[in-house]
């Protein structure tokens, strides 16, 4: 472990790739000393301060500016959009159309919402918007060789999520606050969140390509064939981050971006 | 003294005692009584001068229907040009061809030729060129035009009262169907081009014939609608003949005066409300126009709003209207999802945050 200030580098000693984020970087940080991390010499930024909003502490996020300089900086933004605003259905419920995501075309219950106005939704200047992640990608692209941006975790199917809401103590108080159970809270329906999520990726990407980044999109092999996060890429009790056999899989990802971009 | 018509006549019927002196406005605007009830439901629809009515409508706890309101996390975004201010998301409707053609767009019985243009990713609604959200497919635009379109019929069908202000005379259409736009190609959205598009100055018989087509296709769907006719008080921002834009405005504003009133005569449940004689008409005092001598001020839509609705109690200092209530809708369903998806994410991210501890 390598000490730098306020906050710690985890993994590789003298790291040619070095990663910050939100909370979806915990599972990055989890795989770093496995091969893919290992073959293109990865760390992780933590922080050391007892903060723990990783990107969202402008210290944390300075640190990565400095520390990224001369080396390739990965950035895992945010990912939990829909999650946080839409995790709870909402009355009247709305879907977003995405080509191919299965049964949202099927729901004449919802409205439909442009994409367009969802991606205005998640525009602006909050610390956690489109924005601030295009601001930050500028800014290393001036300390860095090369900015990478992943793909975050696709969406759990609703019987994990609704194990997971059962699991927390905290969460059924929060439910039963509101007369709910974690068996019968309405959920925004998994095609839905599909379909956002894809539209989270849709932002990423162009945000790395008006940047000048490389994106490290997620690979099908983690989804089901309906784009639901496979069970074995899920840790128990969470409804949205995913474990360290993804983070492994996401830094094969990047290795192999590297290499393809290299070639 | 002989006798003859006028004698008969009461104070109202004559200049020297209803307009020189003693002016009421709430008697130049209803006759035999209101034109709106506590037990109706309001549909508005028009140029922007039809928007201003909908606050004063909802505090006089008379329903406006809305039937296209955004879902409750999206309310606060801002929309473009009043596609939000209307019973559904038509915006600004100048014509009476365009209302006749977007009703029977609703009942399928018109399709536009030249439904959609293209502008960089987004697919644009020639009929709504101004949204600001619009679909980046041909697929996505196809669902949101049909959601469109129903919520349009579902206001016609929960409505009582349609209350329409006609705008303009003036128009562009297609030279292939005569599809009408709201606005010139080429100047909100799409591209002019003079092979495919036409200037159209409608006249009093096709306007009549419009309105009457229009409100025979909503009552082929709501078959007690009532109408309410008015004309804008605003001029013409510009004008496409070759006539000064005051004689185009006074032209336009004459046809579609005169059109109002032939469809009160021809159909029964049709009225006419005089906003445009309360607005321009020699006893309106100067301030009832802003410095431009076009915008209508509040002043002047105070003014014909109560004697549409008669005096209300509190309106704000600055006599503006009362608060439009277009975030009145956010239920509470909303609100609760909302934090509730916001508390679940945040506590998720920092347990997920601090399993890694200094020192592991």
């Amino acid at each position: 472990m390598k000490r730098n200030g306020d906050v710690a580098l985890v993994g590789a000693k003298r790291p040619e790739v070095v990663l910050a984020g939100h909370s979806h970087a915990v599972a990055m940080l989890d795989s770093v000393d496995r091969e893919p991390a290992r073959r293109v010499r990865a760390a992780v930024l933590v922080p050391r301060d007892g903060s723990h909003e990783f990107l969202g502490d402008p210290g944390y996020r300075d640190a990565f500016l400095r520390v990224a300089e001369g080396k390739v900086a990965g950035v895992v933004w945010d990912g939990n959009q829909h999650i946080g605003l839409f995790l709870v259905d909402s009355v009247p419920g709305f879907q977003v159309f995405r080509p191919g995501v299965v049964d949202a075309a099927h729901d004449p219950g919802r409205r439909w919402v442009s994409e367009e106005m969802l991606r205005c939704l998640w525009r602006g200047d909050a610390p956690w918007t489109t924005d601030s992640l295009e601001a930050l990608l500028r800014q290393l692209a001036h300390a860095s060789p090369r900015v990478v941006l992943f793909g975050t975790p696709p969406p759990k199917p609703e019987r994990l999520v609704r194990a997971a809401l059962g699991a927390d103590p905290f969460f059924v108080s929060l439910l039963e606050r509101e007369s709910m159970e974690p068996d019968t809270v309405p959920l925004t329906p998994g095609p839905v969140m599909i379909a956002m999520w894809q539209v989270i990726q849709d932002i990423y990407r162009d945000a790395a390509a008006d940047t000048g980044a490389l994106f490290v999109p997620v690979p099908d092999s983690v989804m089901d064939r309906d784009g639901y996060l496979l069970d074995r890429y899920s840790p128990p009790g969470d409804t949205s981050h995913a474990n360290g056999d993804y983070g492994a899989v996401m830094w094969a990802q990047l290795s192999d971006a590297l290499g393809s971009r290299h070639a | 003294m002989p006798e003859h018509p006028y004698r008969s006549q009461p104070p109202r019927a004559f200049w020297s005692r209803a307009v020189a002196t003693g002016f009421e406005p709430r008697e130049v605007a209803t006759g035999t009584g209101p034109l709106l009830g506590r037990s109706d439901r309001v549909m508005s629809a028009g140029s922007c001068f039809a928007s201003n009515m909908i606050p004063w409508l909802e505090r006089s706890g008379i329903e406006y229907v809305r039937t296209e309101t955004p879902p409750p996390a999206f309310r606060d975004l801002p929309e473009n040009l009043g596609y939000g201010n209307f019973s559904a998301a038509y915006g600004n409707i100048y014509t009476a061809r365009h209302l006749r053609q977007l009703l029977q767009r609703c009942l399928s019985t018109f399709v536009p030729v030249e439904d959609r243009w293209y502008r960089d990713v987004f697919v644009v609604d020639p009929f709504r060129p101004g949204l600001r959200y619009p679909a980046r497919s041909d697929e996505e635009f196809d669902l949101l035009t049909g959601q469109h379109l129903a919520a349009v019929l579902e206001a016609v069908r929960l409505s009582t009262v349609l209350v329409f202000t006609l705008g303009l005379t003036e128009g562009w259409c297609s030279r292939v169907d005569g599809a009408t736009y709201p606005a010139c190609p080429g100047t909100i959205a799409g591209e002019f081009d003079p092979d495919r598009h036409e200037f159209r100055n409608f006249t009093v018989d096709e306007v009549t014939d419009d309105l009457l087509g229009a409100l025979d296709l909503a009552r082929s769907v709501n078959p007690s609608l009532r109408l309410i006719l008015t004309v804008s008080p605003v001029p013409l921002v510009a004008t496409a003949t070759d006539q000064h834009v005051l004689t185009a405005t006074t032209y336009s504003k004459a046809v579609l005066r005169v059109a109002a009133d032939q469809v009160t005569r021809a159909r029964d449940g049709v009225e006419y409300f005089p906003a445009y004689e309360l607005v321009t008409g020699p006893q309106a005092p100067d301030a009832f126009y802003a410095e431009d001598r076009r915008d209508v001020t509040d002043e002047a839509v105070a003014v014909v709003m109560g004697a549409l609705f008669g005096p209300q109690d509190s309106g704000t200092a600055d006599g503006r209207g009362p608060d439009d209530g277009r975030n009145s809708g956010t239920g509470t369903g909303g609100t609760v999802a909302h934090s509730l998806s916001q508390a679940i994410s945040e506590a998720e991210c920092d347990e997920v945050m601090m399993e890694w501890e200094p020192g592991d």
